[in-house]
């Protein structure tokens, strides 16, 4: 880690936002136009802020920041390049975990801080689905770090130069990316905010620049768990021929964009059945994928 | 697709579309939070009492905003761009234009009324009163605290105009009362979303029994595709809503003997999807109304023919039995079973304007009713100086299922279990 790292994480925190914000515009069929979502979002800044009724001041002020902050956070555990790790810490994949926890306080505090019911029944819902989603979330790390003997992300690329972890522990994998969905606010896991029925739910009150960050922290939320879905999966940033940061640039937008295309597709589930997935399903399913990766890892990475 | 500007639409854009505007090929998509439209899309005259919500959502709009009026079916009292961007109003009414907001300050003051959501932009009211614990526990044993909210009569998850009273007990709704709020339209189209439906009723009172019938059967499948793509947003399923847009598209644009063939396609594709293991495990035993409550209750139209009664103004029509029309049933009369048979009704209408196109026009004959999207409707016209006499049976019953339908449903739940009886903002006689 250099005295370079932040402003490189800044920075690829706000290309990876912009680049997602077009795969949304061309899932939705629209031709991607990066001028118009540039101007949008200056348009945001000079946008006036508007406060509800009876808001909770500091905890409606507060949470669209701490969402960004956790966002970035993460996304500084995803290693680019061999020679752009981000916080390359031997514990990295437990700060990816912890620093998604944060983005559970995030939305309570977006929704609870607004003041309005259908804004704290969507702060509640979130909770309600990340106590499910973020054991199973965390468990599939430890898993997928078993083989790699390192919860360094780094290392667990390094240890998948010849076989992804896709391959060798599916069950790991099935059960990371709808958790993973689920904490970057991604349909069909968006209960927290339904446009549809919840009418923007937790951050239904959020305009001007409030509104700007939690767009733009949504967006790289999904720009750091698609790209820690590559590093855990599908190799990181190993390929032949280009370089390895465009390896890995080009895996994590084409997670991005299944992971949007799955929105599309796939109606909102009630949040009873979605709870029932996670207590009763994925987190036993979680248990057998760790004792899979201890026998993985003693048949063929030892 | 090329780039379109993020657009609230009021009522929405299924509507707009049986009103003759396409606004997607005008290049606006519809959004459903203002914070994220750059266009309002409103009727040029609205119902003065709309005004508070419409002016609330059009204070929510990020700076920059446009304002578009379009003629529309629906009518009311007052000038919409006049009183909504006054400092830019030309006098004109009645023509499309474009409005720059005029930068109103927001900043916190504590007595600006900045709480817009739950209500949807109703009036700025404060729904969630004082929460007082009271004594009654919920299912799960606990002592919770009653929230009031007030959704529409815009920019909510119901239909435009429809304004509920609800009260939750967490997320679980206890109560609710719907009221259509949109009372002013045209004397002989009390609802504006089914103006061929009103039309036609006019004719069969004057006597004619058959010409109205290509445009009933038109509108009855437009009207579905609206309701079919409101679902989508409901359910969070873009791809529903997609398909459900471009069968209205295809609805709108085609001409008039050659809609059956080009529409076909595109309501087999939404067919599909509605038919699908996903719609179905959503939808299935959502708010059921069996056939003997459905009788007790008097419902009529899709909604009753859910619940497997067979009633529609169109059987035992001379020239509908000569099409070869068979109303569309389901027997389970829960939410899927309204959305299976109103999918199918959209086929089975097509296929009649295809057998219309190719056939001559039997004397039959006037019906007592004519079979609207949402039920019967009639007009009786009286005496020379008196009101016509205007009846849609079936309306209110609707409305008052829909509203039992919701107790103790998680919130939603019980939003897919109002939408499923397709309740119109408009209170039609």
């Amino acid at each position: 880690m250099s005295n370079w790292t932040p402003l490189a994480v800044i920075v690829v925190a706000l290309g990876g936002a912009l680049i997602v914000a077009l795969l949304e515009q061309a899932a939705a069929g629209a031709r991607p136009a990066p001028a118009l979502i540039l101007r949008r979002a200056a348009a945001a800044f000079d946008q006036p802020l508007s406060v509800p009724h009876r808001p909770d001041r500091w905890l409606f002020h507060l949470a669209p920041p701490l969402l960004l902050v956790a966002a970035v956070t993460a996304l500084a555990t995803v290693p680019w390049a061999p020679g752009f790790r981000g916080i390359d810490i031997s514990t990295g994949g437990i700060l990816f975990s912890a620093a998604l926890a944060y983005v559970t306080p995030a939305v309570f505090m977006a929704g609870w801080g607004s003041g309005s019911p259908l804004a704290v029944l969507g702060a509640f819902r979130f909770l309600a689905l990340m106590l499910a989603y973020a054991m199973p979330l965390a468990m599939v790390v430890t898993a997928v770090a078993a083989p790699a003997e390192s919860l360094r992300p780094a290392d667990i690329v390094a240890v998948q130069h010849a076989v992804p972890m896709a391959i060798s522990q599916p069950l790991a994998l099935v059960l990371f990316v709808p958790a993973a969905m689920a904490v970057a606010l991604l349909p069909p896991f968006d209960l927290a905010h339904a446009d549809g029925e919840m009418g923007g739910g937790a951050f239904r009150q959020y305009t001007g620049v409030h509104g700007a960050l939690v767009a733009l922290a949504q967006r790289v939320l999904v720009v750091a768990v698609a790209g820690m879905t590559v590093t855990l999966f599908f190799s990181g940033w190993h390929g032949p021929l280009l370089p390895p940061a465009l390896w890995m640039a080009l895996k994590t937008a084409g997670v991005a964009a299944l992971m949007l295309a799955a929105g599309r597709v796939l109606p909102r589930p009630p949040l009873e059945q979605v709870l029932a997935w996670a207590w009763k399903l994925a987190i036993p399913a979680a248990l057998l994928a760790i004792a899979w990766a201890g026998l993985v890892t003693l048949w063929f990475y030892r | 697709m090329g780039v379109t500007r993020p657009a609230l639409m009021v009522p929405d854009e299924g509507t707009w579309l049986l009103w003759g505007h396409d606004l997607r090929a005008s290049g606006l998509h519809q959004v459903r939070s203002p914070s994220s439209a750059t266009t309002l899309v409103a009727p040029s005259r609205i119902p003065e009492r709309l005004l508070p919500a419409l002016r609330e959502v059009w204070d929510q709009m990020p700076l920059g905003r446009e304002l578009v009026c379009l003629d529309a079916k629906a009518s009311g009292d007052a000038d919409t761009r006049r009183l909504l961007a006054p400092e830019h109003h030309e006098g004109h009414e009645h023509h499309e234009g474009h409005e720059h907001s005029d930068g109103h300050e927001h900043h916190g003051a504590p007595d600006h009324h900045g709480d817009h959501g739950d209500h949807g932009g109703h009036g700025g009211h404060d729904h969630h009163a004082m929460m007082a614990v009271t004594g009654e526990a919920s299912a799960d044993g606990l002592v919770m605290e009653d929230l009031d909210v007030t959704l529409g009569p815009v920019n909510s998850p119901l239909a435009a105009g429809l304004v509920a009273h609800l009260t939750l007990d967490g997320d679980i709704v206890c109560t609710a009362h719907l009221n259509p709020s949109f009372a002013e339209a045209d004397a002989l189209v009390p609802d504006p979303t089914t103006p061929a439906a009103w039309a036609a009723a006019l004719d069969v009172a004057g006597g004619d029994a058959t010409s109205w019938i290509p445009d009933v059967e038109h509108e009855r499948a437009a009207s579905h595709a609206r309701l079919f793509m409101s679902l989508g947003t409901l359910l969070g399923w873009p791809q529903l809503t997609e398909r459900a847009l471009d069968l209205a598209r295809v609805l709108h644009a085609s001409p008039g003997d050659r809609v059956a063939e080009h529409a076909l396609p595109a309501a087999e594709r939404m067919l599909k999807l509605v038919q699908s293991r996903r719609l179905r495990s959503r939808l299935r035993g959502l708010a059921t109304i069996e056939r003997g409550q459905a009788e007790e209750l008097g419902l009529t139209g899709p909604n009753a023919r859910a619940s497997g009664i067979v009633v529609d103004a169109r059987i035992g029509h001379g020239t509908y039995d000569a099409l070869g029309f068979q109303p569309a049933l389901a027997d389970r009369g829960d939410a899927f079973a309204r959305a299976d048979v109103r999918a199918h009704e959209i086929i089975a209408s097509l296929d009649l304007l295809a057998r219309w196109s190719g056939r001559a026009r039997d004397a039959a004959a006037a019906p007592a009713a004519v079979e609207g999207p949402r039920g019967p409707v009639t007009i009786r016209p009286v005496e020379l100086g008196h009101a016509a006499e205007m009846a849609s049976p079936g309306q209110a019953e609707a409305l008052r299922a829909a509203a039992d339908s919701v107790h103790r449903l998680e919130w939603p739940d019980a939003m897919a279990a109002v939408h499923s009886f397709d309740i119109s903002g408009w209170r039609a006689a």
